[in-house]
């Protein structure tokens, strides 16, 4: 059988980058025409990688494992919210309150990680779709847990926390108490912008634990199930139990990042929060150049900087552009979802283009 | 089979552990400090002001008198409150330090003034009616 060449040709490195490319043109145009100065868009944009990257770095070990984006993220932020909600109310602050919020989240995000992921190895080649509806249904149990179950089964203290009913959690909770304590957790100011440095030192240590995974027998083990679930089977990889445990990983690692991404907010939207979640760190992802069979570190903090760009200045090149900022909100939404469309399409596309060379491989035409 | 079991166990033990210990190390409490004249029995503590109340070296309180404030201390065990009364022009004029375990449920109320002459109930908690 003939190799295919991977030759380097300009067509190429244009579809394989073009979402990427399109986003570091539509910036270089917004960037001057939003007025923004050098020092507030670094700021912005230090703020949002450090708010981001977690949660978008959960989602690379289920990609590593071929089953795609895996938009049953918000499954793990439900449960990161929940472990936030309860701290709160015990009135735990700084840097233990978020840890015993992530230990509160981690069997809960193990729960919901082992059922989704038993449902997506029902549901092999429809992983996506199968987690993107799985969190509709996991919202709809959150949301039963939290208004009717939270201050009746389950007690809750604060009068701040609950309805006047005498059940159920207020819409906005305060997070004052653990607000910014990571990112500040070591002070550091450069040039008048302040360096989230705290936070970035758990991203390092998260994207080594990545690099390091990725090296071991399990990691391993993902890599020859994503390329070929058959072949990894004939070579004696428990093919579902493999994919299970990527899920899980993914689930409980969305969890842990949405606490970090809500410390940095200070406030938790109860009912909303985490519906966002799964969306907007996909389109991140895919912004920076990944696809829903691979997808790199650099993918991740590329993808975060360059879509929070179009964030922060879409609304004011929107407004000195067109006097409406209002376009630029809408824009920054037509491009978050458009995107995820986009990479979908291209993917498929792609695999078409694979399926029919590898079929004229078979004729003897290519 | 059982030693893994151990472990599972082992591990499920020490996350408790852990989680016991970052409770108490997080636990925030709203203490009530108050620079008010407070009657004990048969004494009147006057207040005296201005007074600068720092805690554990780093929440400080600027109390006029007969004035109250809130401060939120951070765990359970032992808490630093050194009190400075200030003359008009912002001058220490005298510092009492001293340190205190709180009651471990919320409405903690500290007096200035006792404190400042040297009563024993200085600090506990307020009966709320």
């Amino acid at each position: 059988m003939k190799k295919r060449e991977a030759k380097f040709t300009i067509k190429r490195f244009l579809m394989t980058n073009i979402v990427p490319i399109l986003f570091i043109l539509l910036s270089a145009f917004a960037i001057p025409i939003s007025q923004f100065s050098a020092n507030y868009l670094i700021q912005e944009m230090l703020i949002r990688l450090a708010r981001n990257s977690f949660l978008v770095l959960s989602l690379l070990i289920p990609i590593i494992a071929g089953m795609g984006l895996n938009f049953g993220m918000v499954l793990g932020a439900m449960a990161g919210q929940i472990g936030l909600i309860l701290i709160t109310d015990w009135k735990i602050l700084g840097i233990p309150g978020m840890a015993l919020a992530a230990i509160i989240a981690t069997p809960l995000a193990i729960a919901l990680g082992w059922m989704c992921g038993t449902i997506l190895n029902r549901a092999k080649g429809r992983e996506m779709v199968t987690s993107y509806i799985l969190g509709f249904f996991v919202n709809g149990l959150y949301q039963l847990v939290v208004l009717y179950f939270f201050g009746y089964l389950i007690p809750i203290r604060s009068p701040e926390l609950v309805l006047s009913r005498g059940y159920g959690i207020r819409n906005a909770v305060n997070l004052l108490g653990i607000r910014n304590c990571l990112d500040y957790f070591i002070p550091v100011t450069i040039h008048g912008v302040k360096v989230p440095l705290g936070t970035f030192i758990v991203i390092a240590i998260f994207s080594a634990f990545i690099v390091w995974f990725r090296r071991t027998k399990l990691g391993q083990d993902m890599r020859a199930v994503g390329q070929d679930m058959e072949v990894a089977r004939s070579a004696g990889i428990a093919v579902e139990r493999t994919r299970l445990i990527s899920i899980v990983i993914s689930t409980v690692l969305a969890a842990y990042g949405q606490i970090i991404f809500l410390q940095n907010i200070g406030t938790l939207n109860t009912y909303n929060s985490h519906e966002q979640a799964g969306m907007f760190a996909i389109a991140a992802l895919l912004v920076g150049g990944a696809s829903v069979a691979k997808a790199t570190l650099p993918n991740v903090f590329v993808g975060v900087v360059l879509f929070h760009l179009m964030f922060v200045v879409s609304p004011m090149a929107g407004k000195y552009l067109i006097g409406q900022a209002q376009l630029g909100e809408y824009f920054r939404v037509f491009v978050s979802y458009g995107v995820v469309a986009l990479a979908l399409a291209i993917y498929e596309w792609r695999r078409a283009q694979e399926r029919a060379y590898a079929r004229r491989m078979f004729r003897g035409e290519a | 089979m059982k030693k893994r079991l151990i472990m599972q166990i082992g591990l499920v033990v020490l996350l408790i552990v852990i989680s016991i210990f970052l409770y108490r190390i997080g636990k925030g409490f709203q203490l009530i400090v108050e620079n008010k004249n407070y009657t004990l029995g048969d004494v009147v503590y006057e207040a005296e002001g201005p007074v600068r109340v720092t805690f554990d070296d780093e929440i400080q309180l600027d109390l006029k008198k007969n004035r109250a404030d809130l401060a939120i201390l951070v765990g359970y065990g032992k808490h630093k409150i050194k009190v400075e009364v200030l003359d008009n022009n912002g001058n220490t004029i005298r510092t009492v330090e001293k340190t205190f375990s709180l009651s471990g449920k919320e409405g903690d109320l500290v007096s200035i003034p006792a404190l400042l002459n040297g009563s024993d109930k200085w600090i506990f908690r307020r009966n709320v009616t």
